[in-house]
């Protein structure tokens, strides 16, 4: 799965739980799910759930806590899916 | 420092079920999950204890200026009342205080670390709305809400003409804020 699979898919993700529709058409690397997408902090678990599902990877804590934004986000995708390969 | 944290229970429901499978996992330790397990109204003590973390969590990450998503980094323990808790909540080794208000609407809760104590703590919860800063200068004529050069919440008050750290959380129906004295 390349990088833009991988973004398409977390933005399918994150649709439901954000009402900026703007910030979300746009989403880059650099948008952030808190500042820029206003995601409530209990719905970050929702969303670390859901890449679990949908990716098939398990995410520890300390990958979990990184999960602020969609760079860290896709890099922690692209890693877990290289250790299941592996 | 302080920290506070509101949740709308209403909306909570709505937002977010917790009783998703590995939902619970990922946000308390095994001994939070008992309290959970072992309590008669559940939802209230998950929420409790969420914003018990997210109180903490402000007051870290204020001190630090590192963002990060942890909850398992953050241990709660609670005398639960009628309508109120008593915590504290563990992190990396150091102590802090919670006070919690709870109403069948919502959960707020104040965290604190000395030397601020809950008696220096001032809070004030008000409807939430878009552009809340200006509609709360308005409601509260004493008081100027507004930003540190980080662009952290602050408290001005007129009368003495002194600055206060202030912690503000919004969510659905409610918005509170929390100063230090």
């Amino acid at each position: 799965m390349n990088k833009n699979d991988i973004l398409a898919g977390l933005k399918e993700i994150i649709t439901p739980y954000t009402e900026e529709k703007t910030a979300l058409e746009h989403i880059t690397e650099d948008t952030d799910f808190i500042t820029d997408l206003k995601i409530n902090s209990a719905n970050l678990v929702d969303i670390v759930l859901d890449i679990e599902e949908k990716f098939d990877i398990a995410i520890d804590n300390d990958s979990m806590a990184k999960m602020l934004n969609v760079k860290a986000t896709l890099e922690i995708i692209a890693q877990k899916q290289a250790e299941n390969a592996g | 420092m302080l920290g506070n944290d509101v949740v709308d229970l209403k909306l909570a429901k709505i937002q977010s079920n917790w009783q998703r499978k590995n939902y619970l996992s990922k946000v308390f330790l095994p001994a939070e999950q008992q309290f959970i397990r072992d309590s008669n109204q559940p939802d209230c003590v998950v929420w409790l204890m969420w914003s018990m973390k997210e109180s903490v969590y402000k007051i870290v990450n204020r001190n630090t200026g590192h963002r990060s998503f942890n909850p398992l980094a953050f241990q709660c323990s609670f005398n639960l009342f009628a309508a109120h808790a008593i915590g504290s909540v563990n992190y990396s080794g150091e102590t802090f205080s919670t006070y919690s208000d709870i109403t069948q609407a919502s959960i707020h809760t104040l965290g604190y670390q000395s030397p601020a104590s809950f008696e220096n703590c001032k809070i004030i919860q008000t409807e939430n709305h878009a552009g809340y800063a200006s509609n709360f200068d308005k409601m509260y004529p004493a008081l100027s809400l507004q930003k540190d050069k980080s662009g952290l919440p602050e408290i001005y008050i007129e009368s003495t003409r002194s600055t206060h750290i202030a912690s503000v959380s919004h969510h659905g129906r409610f918005l509170d804020l929390a100063y230090l004295l």
